[in-house]
């Protein structure tokens, strides 16, 4: 390249565009003459790189454009639209993951001196769920089948946690420390608030019910607010929202807050038996198919038994963990 | 190389050139407001998504790519303007994971660094405003007491010369291990 082509190369309009200054119109002077001649976009890539590299923020990275226009049109076809981000599948982004990884692994090894501070706690449950609080005074509780992993104490710059199955986060805030379930393919970072985590066979569940999340896989992302859930589905590497209402009950074996409408009592009394540590007694067989509505807020189980005997006219005997319901029967 | 839309095109095949037309650059302008690569891309999306609504009123005469660039900009602006009263959860995003810049050696960066602490005062000054800052050319300009445009021209030269140094000598090195 001669230096009297440099002379020409419009640096003003460069700075312009990388500071996030340029108008439409003169972003389109850009890429007009991006396109005019093969110097000019090798010119423009050499200052391009200078200010990328510069700082230690994110790289300018252009998108697969295929698996954008894909999901373009799957938003087209189906309106209204659902936040979802399709992953980029790009060697750069595996591999600034795996980067990130390893200094985290650097990082927790390194950041600990001592026998003491390598401690991992590891934690696991069978059939029962298991209610605890974290180091920093976060609460989790664990649903059946589920194990949970993290540094004792909690002492590096994240406070990590390595799920598998199913748990429930209530995370006190800490905006210096965010706290990051690493589940499966996938990692959900927040700073403050309450939400759950399922993972199954064929997908990754987040249901938020305060504040907000950012689920992300490599570096494609997305933010789950209260009241939504995020789902990564495995096979088809896909992060996105679900359409449909919240299902409070989902929660329920942790927070103890029902929505129950017109559902069987032995469905009704599955959740319970989970969430409260019973179990139910049926002395008739026939009373399992009574059906009922009603709302619980964490509520005594006392209480709630109460309201089962009096809505459907059976008679509900606690002793200690064990209740047995009996009765004539619904509807008479 | 604009497109137009007309009667007799069929609309759903215009809208889906556009993409593969302006996608990019669209993009690229998006990331430049943003500095994020997935808000950029939503961004762009979403555009395209109320082109798609609208491809059925857009004038013959309008110019679709001033339209894209034109509502990408807007998007952006209030994507920025949301998120400064966005509570801090994810606004204070920390810099432990993904804004770190991991694929740039030290190395690079420290050359950097180097040359721009070797550009004039003021010419440095202006330039960590803006890239390290992300301050506003208005803002420094009000800050130094300064001309918008002067803060541009010194930006200019900034660029001009980190090119000129950082450039020339990676085709020394170039030169120098096809010589050894």
């Amino acid at each position: 390249m001669s230096t009297a082509e440099n002379q020409n190369l419009p640096y003003e309009l460069l700075g312009r565009y990388f500071s996030g200054e340029a108008t439409p119109e003169e972003a389109m002077t850009v890429d007009d003459w991006i396109r005019e001649h093969r110097d000019h976009r090798e010119l423009y890539d050499q200052v391009a790189a200078i200010w990328d590299d510069a700082g230690l923020q994110q790289r300018y990275q252009l998108p697969d454009r295929t698996a954008v226009l894909q999901e373009l049109k799957a938003r087209m076809a189906t309106r209204p639209v659902v936040g979802k981000v399709l992953p980029l599948g790009r060697i750069a982004a595996a591999v600034a993951l795996l980067v990130g990884v390893a200094a985290i692994l650097i990082f927790v090894l390194r950041s600990h001196n001592g026998p003491q501070a390598l401690a991992l706690v590891s934690k696991r449950t069978g059939a029962a769920i298991q209610r605890d609080t974290l180091p920093d005074q976060s609460t989790v509780v664990l649903n059946s089948y589920a194990s949970l992993q993290y540094a004792s104490g909690f002492q590096d710059t994240v406070r990590l946690v390595k799920l598998s199955g199913e748990a429930w986060f209530d995370v006190t805030s800490r905006p210096d420390k965010p706290f990051i379930v690493a589940v499966g393919d996938i990692r959900v970072q927040v700073l403050g608030t309450s939400f759950n985590v399922r993972q199954s066979d064929s997908a990754i569940a987040v249901m938020v019910k305060t504040g907000a999340v950012k689920m992300s896989r490599g570096d494609s992302s997305i933010q789950v607010k209260a009241g939504q859930e995020g789902v990564y589905h495995i096979a088809r590497k896909e992060l996105g929202l679900t359409a449909g209402a919240f299902k409070t009950n989902q929660l329920g074996y942790a927070t103890r807050v029902f929505n129950f409408e017109n559902i069987t009592l032995k469905e009704i009394v599955t959740q319970l038996e989970k969430a409260y540590g019973i179990q139910v007694v049926f002395e008739h067989k026939a009373l399992e198919g009574c059906t009922m509505s009603s709302t619980f807020e964490n509520k005594p189980i006392e209480y709630v038994f109460e309201v089962i005997s009096v809505t459907l006219n059976v008679t509900c005997r606690i002793e200690k963990d064990k209740v047995y319901i009996s009765g004539a029967g619904c509807g008479g | 190389m604009d497109i137009h839309f007309g009667k007799a095109k069929d609309q759903d095949k215009l809208v889906e050139e556009c993409f593969h037309t302006y996608f990019e650059g669209l993009h690229r302008y998006a990331f430049t407001i943003l500095k994020d690569n997935d808000e950029a891309k939503d961004a762009v999306q979403a555009v395209f998504l109320k082109l798609w609504e609208k491809r059925a009123e857009i004038n013959e005469q309008q110019s679709v790519k001033s339209y894209l660039y034109t509502a990408v900009y807007h998007y952006c602006l209030n994507v920025k303007r949301h998120e400064k009263v966005k509570d801090n959860y994810l606004a204070q995003r920390p810099p432990a994971f993904e804004h770190r810049n991991e694929l740039v050696s030290k190395e690079t960066h420290r050359q950097i660094m180097e040359h721009i602490d070797n550009l004039s005062p003021q010419c440095r000054l202006i330039f960590s405003k803006s890239r390290f800052e992300g301050r506003k050319y208005a803002e420094i300009a009000a800050d130094l007491g300064l001309s918008v445009k002067t803060v541009e021209v010194q930006m200019g030269k900034a660029l001009k010369i980190l090119r000129a140094k950082l450039f020339d000598v990676m085709v020394m090195i170039l030169f120098a291990c096809l010589f050894l």
